[in-house]
């Protein structure tokens, strides 16, 4: 692979922006609160005051603190509607969690699913 | 307070949603909503004489065209492998998945739910399968996300195994 010009680059990170609505959260090896950015408020997530425990953060229970390993949880209903890709990964003796809007396929894929589990329960034999 | 987080596998339609929101809301819904994805939700449980949280990955569905994924169950305490009592190729899938998770993830507690038991007519499962998973050292649990009937238990039988 070849770099990319930055017209490029800067075009595909305003795509991301606009499309994949980023939200950031940084918490310190102690598993405190240290930072945060983008749009946590699209995936129901509001940090202000808030101690990240369970309540907050119910997809991190068993992960943090990371090892060198990231973590991927695809497809993570936060709120109703609302689907969004889970990263975990560490970076400068941090755990970073990143999340990016996967809703609309998400909502798409639910209708084909719905449909193709309705034929095959239909199929069973004896129905 | 102790938190346990504890997944939900099997194949679909076999009611792990249902499971779920019967044991957090005791309601059941006959429509069906397949699940993408997963979803989390909370509740808790008194066991052992400790309050245990246990926080419940929803997953959607095993079947031929989309497989599970194992980096889901990454910090889980153990899992209810959900088999629809009227369907046996849900029991087969169940078998399946347990390898797997078995060689992903490691030999972590699970309870092997034999759920929608309210319709006995449709049972398909023979004794003599589950009495050979049972020597294997699988536990099993009949219930009905229907009337409740197990469904709180069967939380708390793994609850158990976890603490
Ligand atoms: N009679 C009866 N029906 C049940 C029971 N549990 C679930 N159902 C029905 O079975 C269908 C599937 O239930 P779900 O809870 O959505 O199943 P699921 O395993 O979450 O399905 P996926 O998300 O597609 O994997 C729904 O129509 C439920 O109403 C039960 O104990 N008894
Ligand atoms: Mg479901």
């Amino acid at each position: 692979m070849t770099a990319l010009p930055p017209s490029i680059s800067e075009y595909v990170l305003h795509l991301t922006m606009e499309q994949q609505l980023p939200a950031f959260f940084v918490l310190d090896q102690e598993g405190r609160l240290c930072e945060w950015g983008g749009r946590p408020e699209r995936y129901g997530i509001s940090p202000l005051n808030q101690e990240p425990d369970a309540e907050l953060f119910p997809f991190l229970h068993g992960i943090v603190p990371l090892g060198d390993e990231p973590v991927f949880f695809p497809c993570v209903e936060t709120a109703p509607n609302v689907f969004a890709d889970i990263h975990v990964f560490h970076r400068e003796g941090k755990n970073w969690v990143l999340l990016l809007d996967v809703s609309a396929d998400a909502l798409r894929q639910q209708q084909m699913q719905q449909r193709l589990n309705e034929i095959a329960l239909q199929r069973k034999p004896g129905n | 307070m102790i938190q346990k987080k504890i997944c939900m596998l099997g194949a679909f339609a076999v009611g792990k949603t249902s499971l779920v929101v019967q044991f957090v809301k005791s309601i059941f819904s006959e429509k069906y909503h397949t699940t993408v994805g997963v979803k989390i939700d909370k509740k808790t449980l008194r066991v052992a004489e400790q309050d245990v949280m246990c926080i419940l990955w929803d997953l959607h569905g095993e079947d031929e065209f989309q497989k599970v994924q194992m980096s889901y169950l990454r910090g889980a305490a153990g899992y209810l492998l959900v088999i629809d009592g009227t369907r046996r190729e849900s029991l087969e899938t169940a078998i399946r998945l347990q390898k797997n998770v078995e060689t992903t993830v490691g030999r972590i507690p699970f309870v092997a739910v034999l759920n929608k038991s309210d319709l006995h007519d449709l049972w398909e499962l023979d004794d003599s399968q589950l009495k050979a998973l049972e020597a294997q050292g699988w536990n099993f649990i009949r219930t009905s996300a229907k009337t409740g009937m197990g469904v709180e238990e069967s939380f708390r039988m793994l609850a158990e195994k976890m603490l």
